[in-house]
């Protein structure tokens, strides 16, 4: 990320809040498959009329925007035997999709997927998530289980975006980010420093709200030192080992690879769905032995390769603090409660 | 983007049966690979698996397969002039160059003779680039040896010791005409000459057999520097993404399988999830 924002490269607008949906439906009719958040989920908009529905000061929805680029369900190739031999057939499909209202904490948890997937150059990742195009928007209140003031908050600075709309009372501001953000907001009035101001007072309130910051290095450090701390053995007795975390989260990219063959054996698919290295059989290998047999181990796994491993490998945490993992956990375990017992 | 997902089709040129569970297919082709290195292997109409290759890059791949799941089990089934597909390779290989001009030790154990073949082969073909190189190999029962027409070959040009670690009460009955050493493989670090300078280890094995026999290299005064193992996990993509073989943040399929036990020892794990080491 250059020293300079990208809003500062590209400029900013004012937009009359009456005219948004003439700007959604611009972008509505250049990508050929359009998310928006609606306020609980980012859903697909099949017509045009649905773009009302697309929430610009939500917070962020229950389910992150992960499984538009990560399917769930991905279904990479199928074969099929002909006189002997095998035919192969890629299903690949390169789509142009642009996502409405994503929150700071999806926008930061995508480019930290997107680290996974540029490990190796995955195709069906990459297919769909190159020229994607993402509108930010800039969460007006937060949630109880919000914690993204650790990671970057709400502010866009380190993001990559095309649009970021804010808020601000009686106009949008919008944030350009790219040149492909440029085309769709030609002719706007210019936003001005006192709008910017607006923004920032909206941020800093909201992020007021949220509980403590930890410094990376503190963080860091504590991760460095706790593999054998007695957090895990608590954790391991409350963790009902469900998985449910792992697909909420934004950042959480492992997935099993599997074949769905017809009953004659004659056809298949290879198939890769999502999975969670909470499960029992995880780190099973051949001849049934599991690196990973006890909870205690996936658990702090887990959360290790949200904080340390990451920061290892990346230089950054794979966690933005969205507290989705939170929400849907049955045993209410609560990463901020987990940082604060390591750190403090 | 080139689509690493797609498995490329090869064919079965020959399969050799070693032991009663364990087989060698030969493929039709070359695959410019590293010793140490693996292939996912797929069995169509069943799936894949990730087999560390047993085959020298100069000759024709090699995967050397004990029927222990569905997709082995299904391999083993096939015939000569059969068609699989293969992904790969991937992953980084042993480390050889350090090696060259240094004493090896390599220690296997089981099914983990396969992925050291290569440089066994790489130590024939270029035997004056090496010092001494010791080869200790343990297997369950005689009938259980991998390679045993090679292992005498090999005896030509380096030392060679192979036991069996099977020490049940029926043992004449299960190994009636053994005369060879008996007990686990670290057993035959004491019957040998092992020269501490310059030397390098190459373990491979059951996670529990590489636990000890590390521990015992350490205790013998072998540096962890010196030595390197062959994780085990289920790769399920090879690439680094799927997660399935991640320890202490690493890919095995990718960083790995080879790793220096030194670096294993700085990882924020605790020992069993790094396959026992220590």
């Amino acid at each position: 990320m250059p020293e300079d924002s990208l809003s500062k490269r590209y400029g900013a607008k004012i937009l009359p809040k009456e005219e948004v949906i003439n700007l959604l439906q611009k972008i509505y009719d250049s990508y050929d498959e359009i998310y928006a958040n609606t306020g609980e989920r980012y859903e697909k908009i099949e017509c045009r009329d649905d773009l009302g529905k697309v929430k610009l000061r939500n917070p962020r929805p229950y389910t992150s925007a992960k499984k538009i680029f990560f399917l769930p369900t991905q279904e990479l190739f199928g074969y099929r035997k002909s006189n002997g031999d095998w035919e192969i057939e890629d299903y690949l499909e390169k789509k142009r999709i642009a996502i409405l209202g994503m929150c700071a904490c999806d926008v930061r948890g995508l480019q930290r997927l997107d680290l996974y997937f540029k490990e190796c150059e995955d195709p069906y990742y990459w297919e769909r998530r190159n020229n994607s195009f993402i509108v930010g928007s800039t969460c007006l209140n937060s949630l109880e289980s919000c914690f993204c003031n650790n990671f970057g908050g709400l502010s866009n600075e380190d993001l990559q975006y095309d649009l970021w709309i804010t808020d601000i009372g009686r106009y949008y501001l919008i944030e350009v980010g790219s040149e492909e953000g440029m085309k769709f907001v030609e002719g706007l009035e210019d936003a001005s420093a006192e709008h910017f101001n607006a923004k920032e007072r909206i941020i800093r309130e909201i992020e007021a709200e949220m509980g403590p910051v930890y410094s990376k290095e503190k963080i860091v450090r504590a991760f460095s030192l706790k593999t054998g701390d007695i957090l895990w053995r608590e954790l391991k007795e409350r963790c009902l080992a469900c998985g449910k975390c792992n697909f909420v989260c934004p950042s959480c990219h492992c997935f099993t690879i599997y074949d769905d063959i017809s009953l004659d054996g004659n056809e298949g698919k290879r198939i890769r769905k999502w999975d969670s290295c909470h499960l029992w059989t995880f780190a099973v290998v051949a001849g049934r032995h599991n690196f990973r047999e006890d909870l205690e181990s996936r658990v702090r796994y887990r959360i290790y390769d949200k904080f340390y491993y990451p920061y290892e490998r990346y230089g950054v945490f794979q966690c933005v603090g969205c507290g989705r993992c939170y929400d849907v956990c049955s045993a209410d375990i609560d990463l901020r409660e987990v940082l604060r017992r390591l750190v403090e | 983007m080139k689509n690493s997902y797609i498995p490329e089709k090869a064919k079965i040129v020959r399969i050799v049966e070693e032991t009663p569970d364990t087989k060698t297919f030969i493929f039709d082709r070359k695959v410019d690979s590293l010793p140490g290195q693996f292939m996912e292997l797929m069995v169509f109409g069943y799936g894949e698996a990730p087999i560390s290759i047993s085959s020298h890059p100069s000759e024709n791949l090699a995967l050397t397969v004990r029927a222990t799941g569905n997709v082995t089990n299904a391999l083993h089934r096939l015939k000569e002039g059969d068609i699989v597909g293969l992904r790969g390779p991937f992953g980084k290989g042993w480390p050889l160059e350090k090696v060259k001009g240094k004493n090896l030790l390599i220690i296997t154990g089981g099914i983990g003779l396969a992925p050291l073949r290569p440089v066994i082969k790489e130590v024939e073909k270029n035997r004056d680039e090496f010092g001494k190189v010791i080869l200790l190999y343990g297997a369950r029962t005689p009938e259980l040896i991998l390679y045993k027409k090679e292992l005498g070959e090999w005896m030509k040009f380096i030392d060679v010791k192979v036991t069996v670690d099977f020490t049940e009460e029926n043992f004449e009955e299960v190994c009636p005409a053994w005369r060879g050493d008996v007990g686990v493989v670290t057993t035959l670090l004491d019957k040998t000459e092992i020269p501490m300078e310059d030397n390098y280890a190459f373990v491979c094995g059951p996670p529990i057999m590489m636990k000890f026999t590390i521990k015992d290299l350490i205790a013998r005064g072998f540096s962890p520097t010196r030595i390197y193992l062959s994780l085990e996990r289920h790769m399920k993509c090879g690439m680094g993404v799927c997660g399935r073989c991640q320890v202490g943040g690493h890919f095995v399929c990718k960083d790995g399988p080879v790793f220096n036990v030194s670096t294993l020892l700085t990882w924020k794990e605790t020992p069993e999830e790094i396959e026992g080491v220590i």
